[in-house]
């Protein structure tokens, strides 16, 4: 048997909630292993220059923090790390530098966040169509724009954002269209409370694009993308109060470049591999795993932190990911119960008044299940295996039955490609629901196997030999 | 369907799917009874070849060439496309000792119609050219063909409702009723009892549970296989690809992994690499232990894989039996039930072939015992485990 390699803590995911529990952990005196894919720390929000112009935010200022005390060695930080599979036995599948190896702890804590949720449309596989953060991730890394004539739809703070990112680096933002309506906002304004910091952030949005000329419309989406080689104009709607589009009122706007995105769903493939128990909760944005106060799920010994368990921004991520990394250490040992409470007793208050926020955002920025309706049976839903919505519709009629992903999977070749249904999943959820009249959390999830990433297959056949080696 | 069927199918994998479909072609009113939903099972996680070249006895290769018969005909009559493709099957060699002992099996074969063309390195390298360069040569069985499990399965269902049929998914079987005479008139289901004519126990390794509630005992055993999906590798192979000790590792009962490559290539580019056998009861997960085997017997014959990515993998259960051979036909001494179970690593391909004979049973009692049936029905004959009556207190209870 080939020598195993061991840690105490094993921390899957960089950004703010992995960083936050590693070096929790090992505030505690054990030995932890970071690991991401990327090669920065920092995840989806600490990127190099996310600051815009002004002050810091908190958790920027907090995140950064965090990122210096990396450098201190702390934490055995190992970027370019693919996590391809999770054992129930707290055992990690990881891959790098061509080399697939094992890697066993004395705890997990998964901290993979959360990927942006699209609603299809026909014309949404033209180029010049992407979501919001590949467009926030192009201007910002590489100073790159979508296009010239860029139009912003879909739902949530993140479209704010991109457009005020897009007309500062010179784009002709041509409107953003926020799917949902004030009224959906106000009925949930307690959850606000608490929340200046984050409305000031919106408002600088705001008043930034008002002194751009760039209009900011409720209630209202894009139905139809047109365009030979790559979309030179879109079809907006306005939206009655199911999210149906309506018939009077459209307007056709000429644009070269389309950035759509309805919020976030958390990323459980590697939770689904060790075994844990599944809820679907769209206050946190769709499945994610079931945990109990010590976000710890039900694969003992695999903790869940920030958006894995439930998306919330990445204050919220700050702080699961401490509350997650010194349970990780209780359970080894390395922390009293007593010290365990008191530290997570001090961070409760805050705890709860994001939770609350995310709750909000989550439950008012999903994609509108009236929107089903424009996905045309041409149109496609799963872009690796092209399967169009029209033949999951007739799978649907044909089979009588079919009220799951699963099913679906039988009948069409829906999510076998090589993103094997990340994207594609919650999409052909809300279809099915649409169709068979249930709800997204009966056509349940796709199935997940190792690997949960893709990996080169000399790689997986030399593996024993590269844990001999290690 | 409002009055009583004339049978009742129990599981709508492959096999219940050509059960339906040859009973209600021959004029039966067929309801098929499924748990989940079509091919749930095993004949969603398999593979879809249908072979002679693993055959080892002249009726098991009787069997398989017969049912392959029926495929080419249903590939022409079915209205769903399942992907039916017979560019025949490349068993390759490693060794020189290996091929000399396939070479042997061939020709014996051979002798009962099944066409090959013997490969030296060069020839194998010819048809193949990315398989290893060191290998000892290879037999090209020329009629083997391959079909989309999942959507033959459908498109069999499909055919058998076009006949009639009905079908109702999500329907759980959790025994089986006798009445004073023995005979099974009801299956209890989770939808509440449902009467028959006839039951066809199809529920692949699901079977047992469902015979045990009727006293029954059948040898049938789970063997888990396991297979791994590439990205697409358009032209990595040119044909179904075998490795010579296949058919070994399918009577090697042993409880330990045993692990031989299966290469076929899908109608989407993707690749399946197979497969496994073990005796792991009825987990379906995939082990890193056993995904690594697959991948190194992979590498060892098709080193140009080694870049092309792994996307997923899955594991079925195998309904094993213990001569290999499957269970089809009546149970002596339990009138109105009918098995189709058994078929191990060839219910694909040995799917036609069981409708067919079941549909004699059901319309001809005394089918298997006449002469003119060529011993095909007497070589998968459940009566050949003896006795399968387990419990009699226990039959004579739930009667
Ligand atoms: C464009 C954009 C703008 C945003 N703006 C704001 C904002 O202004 N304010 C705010 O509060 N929030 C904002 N957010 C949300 C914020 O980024 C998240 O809330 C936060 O990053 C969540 O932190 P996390 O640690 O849970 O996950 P992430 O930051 O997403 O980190 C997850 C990490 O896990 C790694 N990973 C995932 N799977 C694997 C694997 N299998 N193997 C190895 N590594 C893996 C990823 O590479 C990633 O680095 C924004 C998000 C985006 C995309
Ligand atoms: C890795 C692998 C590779 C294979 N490759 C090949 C190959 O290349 N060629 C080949 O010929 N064969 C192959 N096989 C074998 C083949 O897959 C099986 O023999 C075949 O699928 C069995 O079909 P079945 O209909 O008997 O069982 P299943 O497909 O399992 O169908 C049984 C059905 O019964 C249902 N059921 C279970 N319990 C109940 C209940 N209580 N009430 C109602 N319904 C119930 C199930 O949901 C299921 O749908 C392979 C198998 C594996 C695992």
């Amino acid at each position: 048997m080939p020598a195993l390699e061991t840690v105490d803590v094993a921390v899957v995911g960089a950004g703010p909630a992995g960083l936050a529990a590693a070096l929790a952990a090992a505030e505690c005196g054990l030995r932890v292993a970071l690991l991401d894919e990327r090669s920065l720390p920092g995840g989806q929000y600490l990127l190099p220059g996310h600051a815009h112009g002004g002050a810091l935010t908190e958790s920027e200022r907090l995140g950064g923090d965090l990122l210096r005390r990396l450098e201190t060695g702390q934490v055995d930080w190992r970027p370019g790390v693919t996590v391809w599979n999770v054992e129930a036995g707290l055992t990690l599948g990881l891959f790098a530098d061509g080399r697939a190896t094992t890697l066993a702890a004395g705890a997990i804590v998964l901290a993979s966040g959360a990927r942006e949720q699209v609603a299809p449309f026909p014309g949404w596989t033209l180029p010049g169509v992407m979501t919001a953060g590949a467009a926030q991730l192009l201007a910002k890394r590489h100073g790159v724009l979508p296009g010239r004539r860029v139009l912003v739809a879909g739902s949530g703070p993140l479209l704010l954002a991109v457009a005020a990112k897009l007309s500062a680096l010179g784009a002709t933002v041509v409107a953003v269209l926020e799917a949902s309506r004030p009224a959906q906002w106000l009925s949930h304004a307690p959850a606000a409370r608490g929340q200046g910091g984050r409305f000031a952030e919106g408002w600088r949005y705001l008043s930034d694009l008002r002194k751009a000329r760039v209009a900011y419309r409720f209630g209202s989406a894009v139905v139809a993308a047109q365009g030979a080689e790559r979309v030179e104009s879109v079809t907006v709607a306005p939206l009655d109060r199911a999210g149906r589009p309506l018939r009077e009122g459209r307007s056709v706007v000429a644009v070269d470049a389309l950035c759509v995105s309805f919020g976030f769903t958390p990323n459980v493939e590697l939770a689904q591999l060790a075994g844990a128990w599944m809820v679907f909760d769209p206050l946190r944005g769709g499945w994610a795993p079931q945990v109990d106060e010590n976000l710890e799920s039900t694969a003992s010994g695999l903790f869940v932190a920030g958006e894995t368990g439930g998306v919330g921004g990445a204050g919220l991520a700050l702080l699961t990911g401490r509350v997650a990394g010194l349970a990780a250490a209780r359970r080894l040992g390395a922390l009293s119960q007593d010290d365990l409470e008191r530290a997570k007793a001090g961070l409760a208050g805050r705890r709860k008044r994001e939770l609350r926020f995310a709750g909000m955002l989550n439950a008012v920025c999903a994609p509108p299940g009236g929107l089903s309706e424009i996905i045309t049976d041409e149109t496609i839903v799963c872009r690796c295996e092209e399967v169009t919505a029209g033949e999951l519709r007739a799978a649907v009629r044909e089979a009588a039955g079919i009220r799951t992903l699963d099913a679906l999977k039988v009948w069409t070749r829906i999510g076998q490609g090589p993103c094997q249904g990340r994207t594609c999943g919650p999409i052909a959820g809300r279809l099915i629901a649409a169709e068979a009249g249930c709800s997204p959390e009966a056509a349940g999830t796709f199935a997940v196997r190792p690997p949960a990433r893709p990996l080169p297959l000399g790689a997986l056949a030399a593996l024993e030999a590269a844990g001999d080696a290690a | 369907m409002s009055r009583m069927p004339d049978v009742a199918v129990i599981g709508a994998g492959i096999v219940g799917a050509a059960c339906a479909y040859s009973l209600a072609r021959a004029g039966l009113s067929v309801l098929a009874l499924e748990r989940d939903f079509p091919a749930a099972g095993t004949s969603r996680a398999c593979d879809g070849l249908i072979l002679c070249c693993d055959k080892t006895s002249p009726a098991e290769l009787e069997l398989a060439q017969v049912s392959a018969g029926l495929w080419a005909g249903l590939a022409e009559g079915l209205d769903l496309d399942f992907e039916y493709g017979n560019t025949g099957v490349i068993v390759v060699y490693a060794t020189v000792e290996g091929l000399e002992a396939g070479r042997k099996q061939a020709i014996d074969r051979c002798g009962c119609g099944v066409k090959v063309e013997m490969l030296d390195a060069a020839g194998l390298l010819a048809l193949e050219p990315n398989l290893a360069p060191d290998l000892a040569g290879g037999i090209y069985y020329l009629d083997e063909a391959q079909v989309d499990a999942r959507r033959a399965t459908l498109a069999l269902l499909q055919a058998a409702r076009r006949c009639g049929a009905e079908l109702r998914q999500g329907v759980s079987v959790t025994g089986l009723r006798r009445d004073a005479g023995g005979r099974v008139v009801a299956a209890l289901t989770t939808e509440g009892e449902i009467e028959a004519g006839a039951f066809v126990l199809a529920a692949g390794v699901w079977s047992n549970e469902i015979a045990a509630s009727a006293g029954l005992q059948l040898p049938v055993r789970p063997r888990k296989g396991t297979i791994l999906v590439t990205s697409a590798a358009p032209g990595m192979i040119q044909h179904p690809l075998l490795e010579g000790s296949y058919a070994a590792s399918v009577h090697a009962d042993t409880s330990a992994a045993q692990v031989a490559l299966v290469a076929e290539m899908t109608a989407g580019g993707t690749l399946l690499l197979g497969s496994s056998r073990e005796f792991v009861g009825f987990d379906r997960s995939v082990s890193r232990a056993v995904a690594q085997a697959i991948a190194a017997r992979a590498m060892r014959y098709l080193p140009a894989l080694a870049e092309r990515n792994v996307i997923r993998a899955y594991a079925g259960l195998r309904p094993w039996s213990p001569d290999h051979l499957p269970l089809i036909g009546p149970v002596a001494g339990v009138p109105g039930l009918y098995l189709a179970t058994g078929h191990e690593g060839a219910g694909i391909g040995l799917a036609p072939v069981t409708g067919e004979i079941i549909a004699r049973w059901l319309i001809d009692p005394a089918y298997g015992k006449s002469q003119a049936t060529s011993g095909l029905a007497r070589t998968v004959w459940p009566g050949r485990f003896g006795d399968l009556i387990q419990d009699a207190a226990a039959v004579r209870a739930a009667a």
